[in-house]
């Protein structure tokens, strides 16, 4: 071979290749794109998951969250849900669904999950149209933690004892805060009072 | 390059238990191995378009999977995952004409101890170099890839591989001079 590319790195060169990261991790969202994508290629199992168990007989609450946890996988709103692949050259963005100070929070299992399925009814129409939507509920029960005297302290709140509490998020993908924002208006969050918080992720 | 006894053993394990069962957990397993590494190898490949390294490791792991039954441990499983994402990036380079949006963005930067300007200096001239230069030098100076290696990788001849890197490292040093 030519000597004329035999160039050396010196060892500053090498030093500063050599102290490279190896490794980065990428966000949850690229596994369950991949996990997605392999179960509609038929290339993988699915896991056993709450989705495929039984509500245990152990009182109604537990069995109400079960259903609103089904309704919601039925209804679409779970990670990955039956979405469509992700699209080159689209960002990624949190819609982070807040409760508004003194907006009423549904207790009535019935209204809850007339309004899960609701949610669920809208990101399922987002699909449809090719976007990818995931999301979830969250609880209202928190758990807050915060530093204090060099160590971590643990309160339990419920989050609707606070104002502009998280009621719950989707993650879906825009081409710009724009398209984001329009996505967005169409949640029934809207409606009943809540604000949703618009959010790009940031990968790096 | 190839992972130690213990790591190809473990692999073997979990690759002969999703063979049998084609079970998420497995393959979540799997996933979290190795993903780390082939996501940055893509990133870097790529220039730091962070949807195409992502597209890159989606697809580099359905044709695994496709493909895994005839996989026969002459490496370990990382280098050939490894292999199988360069193809794709290849694929991809081929396929694309550089969008806009080829521009690193400010935010490109990299996990780093104490020194990590340096690093993000490194990566972000690495990201900004021609796409066949970024490819050589990435797979030759960071992964340590023999020339041979990346000829055959590349379907390039092994002196093109070490004309590509001796340019790659000409702009690599001309980027840094003029910081």
């Amino acid at each position: 071979m030519s000597q004329e590319f035999e160039d050396e790195l010196s060892a500053e060169e090498r030093r500063a290749l050599d102290a490279l990261v190896r490794e980065k991790t990428a966000l949850p969202l690229l596994e369950e794109r991949v996990v997605g994508a392999l179960k509609r290629a038929e290339l993988l199992r699915p896991a056993k998951s709450i989705r495929g168990l039984r509500a245990p007989r152990v009182g109604l609450a537990v069995a109400a969250s079960l259903l609103f946890f089904v309704l919601g996988t039925l209804a679409g709103a779970r990670w990955g849900a039956g979405a469509p692949e992700r699209k080159t050259g689209v960002g990624e963005f949190m819609l982070v669904l807040r409760s508004a100070a003194g907006q009423s929070q549904p207790d009535a299992p019935d209204e809850v999950r007339r309004r899960v399925g609701e949610y669920g009814k809208w990101a399922g129409r987002l699909r449809q149209q090719g976007v990818r939507v995931d999301g979830e509920k969250l609880r209202r029960e928190a758990r807050i933690l915060r530093a204090a005297d060099g160590s971590a302290a643990v309160s339990e709140e419920r989050s609707e004892a606070s104002q502009d509490a998280i009621a719950g998020y989707f993650l879906i993908e825009a081409q710009n805060y724009e398209q984001a924002v329009k996505v967005a208006e169409g949640c029934p969050h809207l409606k009943y009072g809540g604000t949703i918080e618009i959010r790009q992720i940031d990968r790096f | 390059m190839d992972s130690n006894d213990f790591t190809t053993k473990a692999d073997q394990q979990l690759v002969e238990k999703f063979m049998r069962t084609k079970d998420e957990t497995t393959f979540r397993e799997l996933y979290r191995r190795h993903t780390p590494y082939l996501y940055l190898l893509a990133l870097r490949l790529v220039g730091g378009a962070v949807s195409e390294a992502q597209d890159a490791v989606q697809d580099t792991w359905l044709r695994a999977c496709k493909t895994l039954s005839g996989f026969a441990w002459r490496s370990s499983l990382r280098t050939w995952l490894a292999g199988i994402l360069i193809n794709r990036v290849r694929e991809m380079n081929r396929e694309s004409v550089r969008r806009n949006e080829e521009e690193l963005p400010e935010e490109f930067s990299l996990p780093g101890p104490a020194r990590a300007s340096e690093h993000v200096d490194l990566e972000q001239s690495i990201a900004r170099l021609p796409a066949g230069y970024r490819l050589v030098l990435v797979l030759h100076d960071v992964e340590g890839y023999t020339h041979e290696e990346i000829g055959a990788r590349l379907e390039i001849s092994a002196g093109t591989s070490k004309s590509q890197l001796h340019h790659a490292r000409k702009a690599l040093r001309a980027a840094f001079q003029g910081k």
